[in-house]
C-alpha cells in the first residue's frame, strides 16, 4: 500500500529531487554564493529526510479513504454504499456520490429485475392455472370416451402433455421452495402409489408392471415436492423400460436409520463413465440420446430438490442391466440442521 | 332417490362433461343461470349437493360458498387448478366436504360424490358384504369364495379379479378395464401378470366346480357367467 503510494506521488518526488539538485548546481556554481560542500550536504539531507517525514504523514492522510474502502469491500454488506468512509478531499467526496449514484442505479436494475421475475412467475403460475381447464375437460372427455379406437395413445400423449404443465409449475415455485414446504411424517406408500397411479396411461402404453414391496414405513418429507422428485425418478425408469418390463419399488433402512426408497427398472442402463453426470443439468447421456424425449431436465430438477428439502439421490447401473437409483430421506435432526 | 348436482363451473367443456358422465349415473346436473346470481339458482334449484370451482367470473367460490353456507346445511365438493395447501385449508374452513384438484379422473370425482351423498343422505347404501354367483358365497369382507363346504383360497389379485367380473353381471369385462381398475386399487400389474391371474383363477374356481364360470371373449375381455 505504502510503496504503491510513492508510485502514485513519484512525479512529485521527482520534481522535488530535481528542484533540489537544480538548486545544488546553482548554489555550486554561482561564484557569487559561497557555499561550503558540507553545509550544502547537510541542507540536501534535511530536506530528504523532510520529504521522507512528508511523504509519510500524506501517506496516512490521503490514504485513510480508500484504505477504508479496500476494508468495507471485504465485508460486502449488502448496504455498503451507507458504508462508504467519511471523505477528507474533495476527490473523495466525488468518489463517494459516484459510488452511491452506481449503487442507486444497480438497486433499481436489481428491482426491476426481480419485479419482472415475480410477474414472470406469477404469469407462469397463471398460465399453468388456466392450462389446467383444458386438460380437465380432455381428461373428462376421454374418461367418458374410453372404448372409442387410439384412445389408449390419446391418452399417453394427455399425460405426457400434463406432465410437462406441472412441472413448469413447480419450476416456477422452485425459487421459492424454502417457504413453501412443510416436513411431515408420511407414509412411504402415500408418496409412491399416487405417482405410479399418475403413470398409468404411459405404463399401459408400454404394458409395464410396477412391483411395490415394503413401502408401509413412515418418512420425513414434504408431501408434495417429495413426490416431484419421485416423479423425475419414476418417469425416467419408465421412460427406458422396455415393452413389458417391470420397475420394482421397494424400501429398506440402512445401518444409520435412514430410510431409502430405490426404483429399479430394467432398461438399458447407464454406462459407467455417464453415471456421475446424470444429475447435471442438460445432460442425457448416450441412452438419453437414443430417445428423443429425454431433455436432461428431469433428474436434474429432481436433484436441486432433493438438495434443498434434504433428500439424498444416488443412482446405480450397469450397461445392460438396468438402473437403480435410491432416494434417502432425512432423519429427524437431520432437518434441524437444515432449518437453521 | 333422485338426486340434483349445482355445478358452479364457468368452463363449458367441463360443466358438459360433468353433466353427461354424472347424468349416466342417474344424476341430475344444473348450473346458475347467471354467474352474477349463484345464490339464487341455489335457492330455486334446491340440489342435494353442490360442486364449486374456486375461480370464477364476477365472485370466487370461496364467497359462494359463504352465501351457501349461511343458508343452508348441502354438502359442497370444491373444484381447483390451484394446488396450494393453503387453499383447500380455507375451502374446509368454509365448510366445504371436499376439494378435488384439477386435472382429475371422472371417476375420482364421482367416487366423491357418492362417499359424500352416502354420508349425508345414506344414498345407495344397499351393497352387501356378500356376493351370490351360481351357488358359491363370495364374502367380500374376508376376501374367501366358498362353494358347498370348500374354500378356494384367492390371492388379493385374484379375489379382486373375480369381483369386478361377477359384479358386471353376465357382462362382457375388457382387459384394459380390469387393468384399470387394478390399477385405481394400486395394484400395478401388466397383461402378462393379468393372464397369469385368470388362468390361477380359473383353476382354483375349477376346484369349487366352477372351472367353466369365467369365459374368455377372443378380442373383447373375460365375462363372469350364470351358469
Amino acid at each position: 500500500m505504502f510503496w504503491a503510494y510513492v508510485n502514485d506521488m513519484k512525479s512529485w518526488i521527482f520534481f522535488f529531487i530535481a528542484a533540489l539538485g537544480a538548486a545544488d548546481i546553482l548554489l555550486w556554481l554561482d561564484a557569487g554564493l559561497a557555499v561550503e560542500l558540507s553545509s550544502l550536504l547537510y541542507m540536501n539531507a534535511l530536506l530528504m529526510i523532510a520529504l521522507a517525514v512528508f511523504i509519510i504523514w500524506r501517506y496516512r492522510r490521503e490514504t485513510a479513504y480508500s484504505r477504508q474502502l479496500v476494508r468495507l469491500e471485504g465485508e460486502a454488506a449488502a448496504d455498503w454504499h451507507e458504508l462508504l468512509p467519511e471523505a477528507k478531499f474533495k476527490r473523495n467526496e466525488q468518489m463517494n456520490e459516484v459510488l452511491q449514484g452506481a449503487a442507486a442505479t444497480m438497486a433499481a436494475q436489481l428491482n426491476e429485475l426481480r419485479q419482472q421475475n415475480l410477474i414472470q412467475g406469477d404469469y407462469t403460475a397463471a398460465w399453468v392455472h388456466e392450462a389446467k381447464a383444458p386438460l380437465t375437460a380432455i381428461r373428462l372427455l376421454i374418461d367418458s370416451n374410453r372404448s372409442a379406437p387410439g384412445m389408449q395413445r390419446i391418452e399417453a400423449e394427455w399425460l405426457r402433455l400434463f406432465l410437462l404443465i406441472d412441472q413448469q409449475l413447480y419450476i416456477s415455485r422452485l425459487s421459492s421452495l424454502e417457504a413453501d414446504y412443510a416436513v411431515d411424517k408420511v407414509i412411504l406408500k402415500d408418496i409412491v402409489a399416487p405417482e405410479v397411479r399418475e403413470l398409468m396411461a404411459w405404463c399401459r402404453e408400454k404394458d409395464l408392471e410396477i412391483e411395490l414391496d415394503g413401502l408401509d414405513i413412515n418418512v420425513l418429507s414434504d408431501k408434495k415436492w417429495g413426490r416431484f422428485v419421485l416423479r423425475q425418478i419414476l418417469s425416467n425408469a419408465v421412460k427406458y423400460s422396455p415393452q413389458g418390463g417391470a420397475i420394482h419399488i421397494s424400501a429398506r433402512t440402512d445401518s444409520t436409520g435412514h430410510s431409502i426408497l430405490s426404483v429399479k427398472d430394467e432398461g438399458p442402463g447407464i454406462p459407467e463413465h455417464d453415471l456421475p453426470r446424470i444429475f447435471d443439468k442438460g445432460f442425457t447421456g448416450g441412452t438419453g440420446r437414443l430417445h428423443n424425449a429425454a431433455t436432461g431436465l428431469g433428474l436434474y430438477l429432481a436433484k436441486t430438490v432433493s438438495d434443498k428439502i434434504g433428500i439424498t439421490l444416488s443412482a446405480d447401473s450397469q450397461s445392460g442391466h438396468g438402473t437403480k437409483v435410491e432416494i434417502a430421506f432425512p432423519l429427524e435432526n437431520d432437518f434441524d440442521h437444515i432449518r437453521k | 332417490m333422485d338426486m340434483k348436482i349445482f355445478i358452479v363451473e364457468d368452463d363449458q367443456a367441463i360443466f358438459q362433461s360433468l353433466k353427461e358422465s354424472l347424468g349416466k349415473w342417474g344424476m341430475q346436473v344444473v348450473g346458475p343461470g347467471s354467474f352474477d346470481d349463484v345464490l339464487g339458482s341455489f335457492m330455486t334449484e334446491q340440489p342435494q349437493l353442490v360442486i364449486m370451482d374456486i375461480q370464477l367470473p364476477v365472485y370466487d367460490g370461496f364467497h359462494w360458498c359463504r352465501e351457501i353456507r349461511a343458508i343452508s346445511k348441502v354438502p359442497i365438493i370444491f373444484l381447483s387448478s390451484r394446488d396450494h395447501p393453503m387453499d383447500m385449508v380455507m375451502s374446509m374452513q368454509m365448510g366445504a366436504d371436499d376439494y378435488v384438484q384439477k386435472p382429475f379422473h371422472s371417476d375420482v370425482l364421482l367416487a366423491k360424490i357418492q362417499a359424500t351423498l352416502r354420508r349425508v343422505y345414506s344414498y345407495g347404501e344397499e351393497t352387501s358384504d356378500v356376493l351370490e354367483w351360481n351357488g358359491a358365497m363370495i364374502d367380500l369382507k374376508r376376501g374367501i369364495i366358498r362353494l358347498g363346504g370348500k374354500e378356494a383360497e384367492l390371492t388379493k389379485n385374484e379375489f379382486f379379479i373375480l369381483t369386478v367380473l361377477v359384479e358386471a353381471k353376465d357382462e362382457i369385462v375388457s382387459r384394459d378395464e380390469i387393468i384399470r381398475k387394478l390399477w385405481d386399487d394400486e395394484r400395478f400389474v401388466n397383461d402378462n401378470t393379468l393372464t397369469v391371474n385368470i388362468t390361477r383363477l380359473r383353476q382354483k374356481l375349477a376346484d369349487l366346480g366352477l372351472g367353466d364360470a369365467i369365459l374368455t371373449k377372443k378380442g373383447l375381455g373375460y365375462v363372469a357367467v350364470t351358469l
